[in-house]
């Protein structure tokens, strides 16, 4: 297998030692072997500390905003961070010349919590291949199916590979399509059931905005979640499907499908389905494939003579 | 002496079409229930579909986005965008549970009296039917 973190560290190394780049996003080792924490490195001789492994699975695009100020940045991006970098830039709030781009080509993240459960102690190191997962502590390993360990956001990827690169680490692998199942199974329960399923969902919620926080097309400095005239600050059923109802709203039509949110949801809640279905009603009722589509097109931006009324007819 | 409710129907009218659809329903004295609320907005592309979840959240039984025809619009193109947002929306209430007679989102020019008043009528009705709403606000 090839050393993606003995090539990544040389990469990050030369770009901060020639002044490139001011920071280098990537990741650190944390608290446990199997949950690597987002690290900025601004010193060359800082660079080894920076690792590549299978746990690594928060996306980085959004931390881009924190460094930015202090200089040009390069960064390690799969490629739900390659998206997220895409939606920053046509967003205005990076401008592409001050990315450095390091695009790794990613078989799917572990999920920490997932793959403790299967080997029942704490996972040391993994290997992801396209036909499973092999989950290592001490001396023991154990094969395991990609569904049963991968984070949720993985396991419907279709972008392993960014599409912005400055340099590449491993060649790119073929994007798929997305099928929107889960959506529509959803939208096969009867509206009671529908109603149920939400209220349980979005009854956990803490209200830590931790979904808004990562996302990288909710980046705005005035937040309309932060304004208690459009937004209670309160945790009653009613405010929450509000909260839920306006993030994922707001972020409509530019969405990049990247999962960050479910992915930092510390309650778990299923957020994927809820941007997956707008997602799903763009492609449907306006023929864009978001995310997956030129940054002047914005969906809800635009309108044509003959659209359609979404509103006639059943949801589906 | 026994209560009866009277459906709370909060109506989006934009100022151009709707709502003199509105108040020509009033002077040409056609009957439509008085369930309706009207909220005059400058443009059907005003109205954030955070109104729409605040009047669910308030009390409404029922929201009511009015606005002029597609090609008819003040200013040009408010209600394109209109109609782009709340086919979105619209589905995406369903999606979270809501019954589809709940939302309705109709073009009523400032001729239309008639069109206004039927469409008041018919979602009366239906949520007559429904009975109150209890999502967006308390437990099912």
């Amino acid at each position: 297998m090839t050393d993606y973190q003995g090539l990544l560290r040389g990469i990050a190394r030369e770009l901060l030692s020639s002044g490139q780049v001011a920071t280098f996003i990537g990741f650190k080792a944390g608290f446990d072997p199997c949950r690597p924490v987002p690290h900025f490195v601004r010193d060359a001789r800082r660079a080894d500390t920076l690792i590549v492994s299978a746990f690594c699975g928060a996306g980085l695009a959004r931390h881009v905003l924190e460094a930015i100020d202090d200089g040009p940045v390069g960064i390690l991006a799969r490629g739900c961070d390659g998206l997220g970098l895409e939606r920053l830039i046509a967003d205005g709030r990076v401008a592409r010349e001050r990315l450095h781009v390091v695009a790794m080509a990613c078989r799917g993240a572990v999920d920490p919590d997932r793959a403790r459960r299967i080997l029942g102690r704490v996972p040391e190191r993994a290997e992801v291949d396209d036909e499973g997962v092999t989950l290592m502590a001490g001396d023991e390993a154990r094969r395991a199916p990609r569904d049963s360990c991968l984070l949720e956001r993985c396991l419907g990827c279709v972008d392993p590979s960014p599409r912005l690169s400055d340099t590449r680490l491993g060649d790119p692998l073929t994007p798929g399509q997305r099928d929107f199942g889960a959506v529509t199974r959803m939208e096969a329960l009867p509206a009671e059931g529908r109603y149920a399923f939400w209220s349980r969902q979005f009854r956990r919620c803490l209200r830590c905005d931790a979904c808004r926080n990562v996302c990288p097309a909710c980046s705005c400095r005035s937040c309309s979640l932060d304004d208690p005239e459009l937004q209670e600050r309160t945790t009653g059923l009613a405010e929450q499907f509000g909260f839920h109802f306006t993030r994922a709203y707001h972020v409509a039509g530019r969405c990049v499908a990247c999962g960050e949110c479910q992915r930092a949801c510390p309650m778990n809640i299923p957020l994927s389905l809820l941007n997956d279905k707008f997602l799903k009603d763009i492609r449907d009722l306006f023929g864009i494939a978001a995310p997956h589509r030129p940054a002047d097109i914005e969906p809800l931006a635009l309108y044509r003579p003959d659209d359609p009324e979404g509103w006639r007819g059943e949801i589906r | 002496m026994p209560v009866t409710t009277r459906p709370k129907l909060v109506g989006f009218a934009c100022r151009w079409c709707s709502y003199a659809g509105a108040d020509l329903a009033g002077t040409s004295r056609f009957e439509y229930p008085a369930s309706v609320h009207l909220i005059r907005v400058p443009c059907s592309g005003r109205v954030d579909p955070t109104f729409v979840i605040r009047a669910f959240q308030r009390g409404a039984d029922g929201v009511l986005v009015a606005g002029c025809h597609p090609g008819d619009c003040h200013y040009a193109s408010g209600n394109l965008f209109a109609r782009r947002r709340f086919s979105l929306v619209k589905r995406f209430l369903e999606y979270l549970g809501l019954e589809p007679e709940r939302f309705r989102v109709e073009w009523i020019s400032a001729a239309e009296g008639r069109r206004f008043a039927e469409v008041i009528g018919e979602m009366t009705a239906d949520l007559e039917r429904l009975g109150p709403n209890r999502k967006l606000r308390e437990s099912p």
